[in-house]
């Protein structure tokens, strides 16, 4: 899966971290660093973090193909 | 071919063609789908990588807690496009509509969004600069790179230059151990960024995390032979370094742009508050559009979101 943060909105509260630490953590005091593609299996946990965020700035995109890559050729496809 | 043409919701069905298929394209195409955009849309971007995200590039990427493949942005929106990926834009046929891409192919569109972005200024000595050791940090590949070479063990490495850039690679060589000597021409670094109060903390704080940090001072050379071996600085000194790191900014890619005929120089592509491209005479073009980091805009902000609505 892949996930995206809002560092503007993220106000290091860290509920995301006691919810899905093995994919946020804190760098120092207050600054955050996650993992974009956290595997299938962490997907619970993050769902939970997302909907801990006391400011919402976890977002999970749409589930894509094993690579995540989009075609690369001329033909028109979903993403 | 302006008829029609409003925000959200409006009623343009021809083909849009983003060009700079990173961030602000990538947004910029979510927007005009969830504007009710249906025609056709195209995506070119010169990286053969689906569009990714940056800032992790100098931060975990870097320090090996996040693998580059993982920095493909989450994509929000089914975009239903064509993506041309790996091929650069060469040029722009403005009355013919086309985009000429580098490898010869041309691409028509009825509405164009140019999100072409920057690069990183490279060292200026060509010969110098291709020494095995001296890197920029703006692609992924730049990225795995010099994560490939930090994780190897390099004696010192130099950063040339105290920006955003070259302060957080700073902060992860001390992360990871590394001696690091930071070169920053004006008093402090972030000085343009932070000015120079905020400069000065930083300043402290690298200093306080063993930062070899250097200001009033520049590389005027580095030497090796085939391999980096030395830097030397305008103050005399010279330093025994195997690795550089140069941040000194970067450029708009405007270059594929000469000669159509728009207001776009090394500076950026000039546009008004609706993210709309001025001709050479200044007058708006109805049908090109510019967003994200290539663009000079009226204002700091530069939301390619807003521009997609503008766009469909």
């Amino acid at each position: 899966m892949r996930i995206i943060v809002d560092l503007v909105r993220c106000q290091s509260y860290g509920q995301c971290v006691y919810a899905a630490p093995a994919v946020f953590r804190f760098n120092g005091e207050a600054s955050l660093e996650f993992d974009y593609a956290p595997g299938e299996e962490l997907r619970e946990a993050v769902e939970r973090a997302v909907a801990a965020c006391p400011v919402q700035a976890i977002r999970i995109g749409l589930p894509d193909a094993s690579t995540g890559e989009a075609p690369a050729d001329a033909s028109r496809g979903e993403t | 071919m302006s008829g029609g043409a409003t925000a959200a919701g409006g009623t343009f069905a021809g083909r849009i063609v983003i060009v700079g298929a990173s961030l602000a394209g990538l947004r910029a195409a979510e927007a005009l789908r969830l504007g009710g955009f249906t025609g056709a849309l195209t995506l070119i971007g010169d990286e053969s990588y689906p569009p990714y995200d940056r800032p992790p590039l100098s931060k975990t990427v870097l320090t090996g807690w996040l693998p580059v493949e993982h920095t493909t942005l989450p994509q929000f929106v089914a975009l239903d496009a064509e993506w041309r990926l790996g091929v650069p834009a060469a040029g722009l046929d403005l009355t013919g509509r086309r985009v000429r891409l580098a490898d010869g192919q041309e691409v028509e569109f009825d509405r164009l969004l140019i999100t072409t972005g920057t690069r990183a200024r490279q060292w200026p000595n060509e010969t110098e600069a291709a020494l095995d050791g001296v890197f920029t940090v703006r692609t992924r590949d730049d990225a795995a790179r010099l994560r490939a070479r930090l994780a190897a063990g390099p004696n010192r490495v130099l950063i040339i230059g105290g920006g955003f850039i070259g302060s957080e690679v700073a902060s992860v060589c001390r992360e990871l151990g590394l001696p690091v000597t930071l070169v920053e021409r004006s008093g402090v670094p972030l000085d343009n960024a932070l000015g120079a109060t905020a400069g000065g903390a930083a300043a402290r704080l690298q200093r306080h995390h063993g930062v070899d940090l250097r200001t009033n001072v520049t590389v005027m050379a580095l030497e090796g032979d085939g391999r980096l071996h030395r830097a030397h600085l305008s103050d005399g000194d010279v330093l025994d370094v195997d690795v550089a790191v140069v941040a000194l900014g970067a450029v708009r890619n405007t270059e594929w742009l000469r000669g159509a005929g728009r207001a776009a120089d090394a500076r950026g592509v000039v546009c008004d508050a609706s993210c709309r491209v001025f001709n050479a005479e200044g007058m708006v073009l109805d049908d090109v559009f510019v967003a994200g980091d290539v663009a000079l805009a009226p204002s700091t902000l530069r939301w390619p979101t807003d521009c997609g609505r503008t766009l469909g």
